[in-house]
């Protein structure tokens, strides 16, 4: 549906405007505050009024444009797609373990986890380069910055 | 005693070993924490204030103001060699000097960032030795209509960051006051747009957002693109030419004026300067074409502006004891913890204190550029480094650093998710920085707003009967008026280009 500019912009536009309607009707419910001379409602639901302005006029402009040869969203190809749902899926799954198990732990299996999927290096330089980076947390983060990191189920770290 | 036999007083003090120590330990403190992403001046300068205790005043204070200019010359490193802006400020380096890197011209634009670091921030010291008392009282003029009428030229600057199309920054800075709305209301405490979650109410804090704009959305196209490199050509370049110096010379002298009187301004950050040197350079530029695809004179604007905006914070500190900053704000609690008081008193009470934190802070800026020079090199052999290896590090401390700012877990999710959002803006050809710059602007734009209104019972008409609003507004009609016309020029050439390669 969105293959090429043309359509991604009539797309985004109609996507913006929706926005702004979810946001000028939630701004409706927002209390009123103490004192002052405008309510704390007036900003953002003015500016959902201008989403939809906005994303109205970017998708009815375009529409009414001519179609003519719309260049071509560089959208993924396949295997394209797949490497950056992996990607999305790895960055997920690093941030949930961070909770579970600690920044320095999940590190350690995010690193080499990531250079083996996305590039074609051996166990060795993969899990050096974990160290590497756990080594440099611990050093710089925890010791030197004294940042408490969560440490997950090591808390002698 | 005049100014000169204070600062040559304040050198004597400064040079001694004890004094030079802390100021080097400051300065390697403050490029450490500007190199990492998320960590700044502000965080490290409260962290070390409780050590600093142990340390007479001159020595701890020389240490801290070292570390909040030393962050400035930091922050460019990352920007420029992997995209990764760590502080609001360094977005337009990292929009124009990561386009330089791919060019294999990572070193020279390094180079430059250092070079004009220290020529605007050496600048912007003069300054504040020779000019503080005078200046800080015009800065003190300034009140919420003029502080709205600011931002609004701020905003203005969405016209020249939109590239080819304007719609589309407009669109692009309206999500970013969205965003910024999100949260308490700053006046009232009410909350707005939150939905019921309590994480929200806390809004957004706009590190992880530029995190995700920037370094996330950077890793994914990257992964998609199946990239082992991110260097596009062969040839590399590890240090500046004369050339390049001499071409960014003017760059970095006007932009250091221009963020030393804005670095006046309490509340004005070298966010909103950085943004605003980058603006005045694109139109003082004998090649704004360049602009956007790796221009040398932009990233020495952005970077002397910073550092000079950072040494104009000091002169409504010294003077009268207002901080500009949060990381101002931090070193003015230093100041109290050592039971010094900054402003007129401490002028005349302690003037071989003062002194001697000016003088340091010359002597800083020298350090820092020779820390920094040598290191270019090394720091522009990171973009040899095979992506999917860099990319694992990049994610890692990008994340960290996200989650330091505020130890919350949420703050990852959003620079997840804020990832996705300026991946799909890179798609479908949404400009990222009009959003940055409007998610910086939102609050402090909509706080001058409310008390102005308060102040003129609901009257619009204070904005133009103050004279310092009055000029704003007119600069800011003419930087809209402006900046529409050089992009009609600029959209014309191009037309005729493709016309004469057709």
């Amino acid at each position: 549906m969105v293959a090429n500019r043309r359509s991604a912009d009539i797309a985004s536009g109609v996507f913006l405007a929706l926005l702004g309607v979810v946001v000028f009707a939630a701004s409706t419910t927002i209390d009123e505050g103490a004192g002052g001379q405008l309510h704390p409602r007036t900003f953002p639901m003015i500016l959902g009024a201008m989403l939809v302005l906005g994303g109205g006029a970017l998708a009815v402009r375009t529409a009414l444009s001519r179609p003519g040869s719309a260049k071509a969203v560089p959208w993924p190809d396949r295997n394209g797609a797949r490497l950056l749902f992996i990607a999305l899926a790895g960055l997920c799954g690093y941030v949930l373990l961070s909770q579970l198990l600690g920044f320095l732990v999940s590190s350690f299996l995010f690193v080499p986890w990531f250079i083996r999927t996305f590039g074609r290096y051996g166990h060795f330089l993969a899990w050096s380069c974990a160290v590497g980076v756990v080594l440099f947390l611990y050093v710089v983060f925890i010791r030197l910055l004294q940042l408490s990191l969560p440490t997950g189920p090591f808390p002698f770290f | 005693m005049d100014a000169w036999s204070f600062l040559l007083d304040g050198f004597a003090a400064a040079i001694r070993p004890y004094n030079l120590l802390f100021a080097l330990i400051g300065c390697i403190a403050g490029t450490l924490v500007g190199v990492l992403p998320g960590l700044g001046p502000t965080a490290a300068i409260a962290m070390l204030l409780p050590l600093t205790t142990l340390l007479d005043p001159a020595p701890a204070i020389i240490m801290m103001a070292a570390i909040y200019y030393g962050a400035m010359y930091g922050g460019s490193t990352t920007s420029i060699l992997v995209n990764i802006p760590g502080e609001a400020s360094s977005v337009p380096t990292a929009m124009e000097g990561y386009q330089l890197t791919l060019q294999g011209r990572g070193g020279p634009a390094l180079g430059i960032s250092a070079i004009a670091s220290f020529v605007a921030g050496t600048l912007g010291v003069v300054g504040l030795t020779f000019f503080a008392p005078t200046l800080a009282r015009a800065a003190l003029a300034f009140g919420p209509p003029e502080y709205f009428a600011l931002t609004l030229l701020g905003i203005s600057l969405v016209i020249s960051l939109s590239g080819r199309s304007i719609g589309k920054g407009l669109l692009s800075a309206l999500l970013g006051l969205l965003t910024a709305m999100i949260g308490l209301d700053p006046l009232s405490g009410v909350a707005r747009l939150t939905f019921g979650s309590y994480q929200l109410m806390a809004g957004i804090d706009f590190v992880p957002i530029i995190m995700g704009l920037f370094a996330v959305s950077e890793i994914l196209t990257n992964v998609e693109a199946k990239a082992d490199l991110l260097l596009r050509e062969k040839k590399i370049e590890w240090l500046p030419s004369w050339r390049d110096i001499k071409e960014t010379w003017g760059a970095t002298i006007r932009s250091g004026f221009l963020g030393f009187f804005f670095g006046l301004i309490p509340g004005c950050s070298p966010a909103v300067t950085s943004f605003m040197a980058y603006d005045m350079e694109k139109r003082f530029s004998k090649h704004p074409e360049r602009f956007g695809k790796g221009a040398m004179d932009a990233v020495a604007a952005v970077e002397g502006s910073n550092n000079a905006t950072a040494s104009g914070g000091f002169v409504p500190l010294f003077a009268f004891g207002i901080p500009s900053g949060p990381a101002l704000a931090v070193l003015l609690g230093g100041f109290i913890m050592f039971g010094l008081q900054p402003g007129p008193r401490l002028m005349q009470e302690q003037p071989q204190l003062l002194w001697t934190i000016i003088a340091s802070m010359y002597i800083g800026n020298v350090i820092l550029l020779i820390l920094n020079l040598p290191l270019v090199g090394l720091w522009a052999r990171m973009a040899l480094v095979p992506f999917p290896i860099l990319g694992s590090m990049i994610t890692v401390f990008t994340l960290i650093g996200a989650y330091s700012l505020r130890y919350s877990f949420f703050d990852l999710w959003m620079a997840l998710l804020f990832g996705g959002v300026g991946y799909l803006m890179r798609k479908l050809e949404f400009p990222v920085a009009p959003m940055v710059l409007a998610v910086v602007l939102a609050s402090m734009m909509e706080t001058s707003f409310m008390q102005s209104i308060t102040m003129s019972r609901g009257s619009l008409v204070i904005f133009f009967t103050r004279p310092i609003s009055a000029v704003f507004m007119a600069l800011t009609l003419l930087s809209v008026v402006t900046g529409i016309l050089l992009l009609r020029k600029a959209r014309s050439k191009n037309i005729e280009l493709e016309e004469s390669d057709a």
